[in-house]
């Protein structure tokens, strides 16, 4: 499978008074084609900055200050302004969290799907950029959508609303599909419809998606692959299955221990103690060993390497490599 | 749980709110429940079922449209609220609307009667004329019938209405005795009530005394108190007893049924011991809060910015205690460190606090008064997965230390699996199903439910696709309720008589019950 996404050693940082603080270390990853990469993690962990270094939506404060980018074998970082302008609009759809915030409550939905359409390929005439709208809520199984169209934001619910920032993102026929916890203010059965919805979609639209959440059900229901993010670093990577049978790192471990799924039986329910580091809180070695159980002086002086003890199965973690050599 | 003692009951309880003159939001429609003491009950539903609405009437944030909440916790018996003497000077007015209400009806039955021989003279499938007249007469009757029957509702409603404070005593001819004794036992309530509040007042000056000789002139004094609050007690078991004398002898021909045993104790099962909440003026409710205590979903906007900790926590001892500061300051060190926060947080402000501290402060603050009975909105749903079980794991601890009663409000499922042990499913302000959370997730009787245990992300196996039954469509506005049962309109199971009739919430299964047509009580699945 072909890559659609790179990130190389991805490093940002905020300017907080006169000082920086890094929010992300040494982040890579990659998304194949046709693929669903979830970034789990806690707030606070980088999940969502990692996609506005992706969108070019950082804050002013916030900047990237190493690694690189490369979409379909192009450095995002090296491109000019406008170059990278438009490359976020053709190439990379963006869903974000709270629908209502995302939309424009002055404008039609119409209008606000039709712009993204005319914006990045003028030679479309506002005839057809019509038809190519009402054929992307149709993909998006919203009911009537001539009517749709000339409705405000604040008619549709929530679902729908969703369904729009759905569709939105896919009108532009994008390689690359960033979902920022596109569930998390819908109720369970409006979450499913919409996962559904994404999961259909995946299919037929030849693209990678990448996927954010705090909710390990929905990374089971959605996911094909799994990074967990903890304080800006990576701790652990895997395939969903993998890592819901086997997770290695102790945070991985002390999520599922948190997490009461309705499918288990027998879950019994195990806090991770204490809560994640402040920004501007230095930890040294592991990010994690505050919290973790297994800490031992190794982990609070040196920082762990990326190690895969199982086939694209990476992990973090001192604990783990020693146990991984004595196998 | 051996014993199971309700300590709540909510009896049909409505709430509407106006939306303008012409629309009405039904938030709550006849919900009906019972807590026992101790449990964790967990109401679960789709954002705009009601569940946050149901949370603020039963702790009376909200007035009711109608319905009753009857709090167990305390009794008649150890506190004597305006209402109760107020109703207990309308016994003889109930009984006596309620007679006048039955001899309107036998009125109304001999005006029947009348017609009914009138009617005879014509024939209903003669000429034109007398066919009209006979549909007149038919029309009137009718009409009458109607009448007769609403007189005689009107009539047992006013008996049930007395009930609740004597039972069936409400029939008898000596009402005027009765109430005589009830009042007298309640005024024997009132001064128990204020001996027992001088023996709070005392009890807290000894925690901060020092000088012996003031403590021991207390103490004398308690002893004293306790005696005459005992005094009380028994004058006021007198009083009942006598009143309780009359009971069965010369009743009043009220309705036919009157004379029956079965319906005078079907009337003593009304009486109501526990406090109905919804009848307690503002400063009654005011007293009944220290016993119930909400947490709400966001901790930081239920914290005032610019008080410290130590002061918020402190704010319900100044409320409701004569503490001085010293003995304060110690309760809430106290408070704080049960909640799993250190000491120094006594002075720190809100906005250095996470969001997993800053709830644990909306507990301790909750806690202070020792309340029996805590009303959880959505306490955990803002927090992280971990922070999430750390909390779950604390009100663990305090509901087992302090014998706890839980009204958790959610909308994850996995959150009342793991933690509740009574579930209710709410849909557009119904009660759709309640149980033990054991037999709701093994058998999920309402296709509502099904549905929404279905929705649960999960992890898929691999391979499969989405495509488990998901249910269509969104919760309908709560202003145009569907006709029927509200779920209808998204139910995969619809039958034709699911658009006509609202089911009743049946008793499928030992305290299982269900509000479908698909089941029939005590009856197993039928399509």
């Amino acid at each position: 499978m072909p890559k659609v996404l790179e990130v190389k050693n991805l490093k940002a940082a905020f300017t907080i008074g006169k000082k920086d603080y890094e929010v992300i270390h040494n982040l890579s990853f990659h998304i194949d084609k046709k693929e669903t990469l979830c970034i789990v993690g806690e707030s606070g962990c980088g999940k969502s900055v990692t996609t506005l270094c992706l969108m070019d939506l950082l804050p002013e404060n916030g900047k990237i200050t190493g690694g690189d980018m490369i979409l379909e074998g192009k450095s995002l970082l090296k491109m000019s302004a406008n170059e990278r302008r438009l490359t976020k609009g053709d190439k990379m759809g963006m869903i974000f969290q709270e629908p209502m915030t995302a939309l424009n409550p002055l404008l039609t939905i119409g209008y606000q799907i039709m712009e993204n359409i005319t914006q990045h390929d003028k030679s479309i005439n506002k005839k057809e950029a019509y038809r190519l709208s009402v054929e992307a809520l149709k993909k998006v199984d919203i009911p009537e959508p001539e009517s749709r169209m000339k409705q405000y934001p604040f008619h549709l619910s929530g679902g729908l609303r969703q369904r729009v920032m759905i569709a939105m993102a896919l009108v532009a026929k994008p390689i690359l599909l960033i979902a920022d916890e596109p569930t998390t203010a819908l109720d369970v059965t409006i979450q499913k419809q919409v996962l559904k919805l994404i999961n259909n979609l995946k299919k037929e639209i030849d693209a990678g998606i990448l996927f954010i959440t705090h909710d390990l059900g929905v990374v089971g229901e959605i996911a094909d692959r799994v990074i967990v993010l903890y304080s800006g670093s990576k701790v652990e990577e895997a395939e969903t299955h993998e890592i819901f049978e086997r997770p290695l790192h102790p945070y991985t471990k002390g999520l599922f221990n948190a997490h009461p799924r309705v499918d288990d039986e027998d879950f019994e329910m195990k806090p991770i103690k204490g809560s994640i580091p402040l920004l501007t809180e230095k930890v040294t070695g592991c990010s994690f060993h505050p919290r973790c159980p297994y800490a031992t002086d190794k982990c609070k002086n040196e920082e762990p390497k990326i190690i895969e003890p199982y086939p694209n199965h990476f992990v973090s973690c001192f604990k783990v490599e020693e146990e991984y050599k004595n196998e | 749980m051996s014993e199971r003692q309700p300590l709540l009951e909510a009896r049909k309880v409505k709430k509407i709110f106006r939306v303008n003159r012409k629309q009405e939001l039904k938030a709550l429609d006849d919900v009906s429940f019972v807590i026992n003491k101790g449990d964790k009950f967990a109401v679960v539903g789709e954002s705009g079922c009601g569940k946050s609405t149901l949370g603020k009437v039963v702790l009376q944030l909200y007035e009711e449209s109608s319905g009753s909440i009857i709090y167990y916790g305390k009794s008649i018996d150890d506190l004597n609220p305006n209402y109760i003497v107020k109703e207990i000077n309308k016994l003889s007015k109930y009984q006596k609307t309620a007679n006048d209400y039955y001899q309107e009806s036998l009125k109304i039955d001999d005006n029947i009667k009348e017609l009914k021989v009138q009617q005879e003279g014509y024939d209903s499938e003669g000429s034109k004329t007398e066919v009209k007249k006979y549909n007149e007469l038919d029309k009137n009757i009718n009409e009458l019938e109607y009448k007769s029957k609403e007189a005689r509702k009107n009539s047992s409603r006013q008996l049930r209405e007395g009930a609740k404070i004597c039972g069936s005593l409400i029939l008898v001819k000596e009402i005027e005795e009765v109430k005589r004794l009830y009042l007298k036992a309640s005024e024997e309530v009132e001064r128990a009530f204020k001996l027992r509040q001088a023996l709070y007042k005392n009890k807290e000056t000894l925690v901060s005394a020092t000088d012996d000789k003031k403590i021991n002139k207390i103490k004398d004094e308690n002893q004293d108190l306790i005696k005459k609050i005992q005094e009380c007690q028994n004058n006021r078991q007198e009083y009942l007893l006598e009143a309780d004398n009359y009971k069965g002898k010369n009743i009043l021909p009220i309705n036919e049924r009157a004379q029956f045993t079965r319906y005078q104790d079907r009337l003593d099962r009304h009486r109501i011991y526990g406090i109905n909440l919804t009848k307690l003026n503002k400063k009654e409710m005011r007293q009944q809060r220290r016993d119930m205590q909400m947490i709400f979903q966001d901790p930081a906007a239920s914290l005032d910015p610019r008080m410290t900790i130590g002061e918020a926590v402190e704010e319900a001892f100044i409320i409701h205690t004569d503490y001085d500061k010293n003995a304060r300051k110690k309760l809430v060190l106290e408070l704080l460190r049960q909640v799993g926060l250190k000491e120094e947080y006594y002075y720190s402000y809100p906005n250095t606090l996470s969001g997993g501290q800053k709830q644990r402060v909306g507990i301790a603050k909750a806690l202070a008064l020792k309340p029996s009975f805590m009303v959880l909105d959505e306490s955990v749903s803002a927090l992280d997965v971990s922070v999430q079980a750390q909390i779950l794991t604390l009100l663990n601890e305090l509901h087992d230390q302090y014998d706890l009663t839980y009204f958790f409000i959610t909308h994850d499922l996995g959150v009342v699996k793991h933690f509740c042990d009574r579930i209710m499913v709410m849909y557009l302000g119904n009660n759709f199903e309640y149980g033990s959370s054991e037999k709701i997730f093994k058998n999920p009787l309402h296709p509502y439910t099904q549905s929404l245990l279905a929705s649960v992300p999960r992890l898929r196996p691999i391979g499969e696709e989405i495509n488990e039954q998901i249910i269509e469509g969104e919760v309908p506005s709560p202003i145009n309720v569907p006709s029927g049962c509200p779920f209808h309109t998204r139910c995969t199971k619809c039958i034709d008589v699911c658009k006509k009739v609202k089911p009743k919430l049946i008793n499928f299964e030992n305290e299982h019950m269900v509000a479908c047509h698909l089941y029939k009580e005590g009856n197993t699945y039928e399509f």
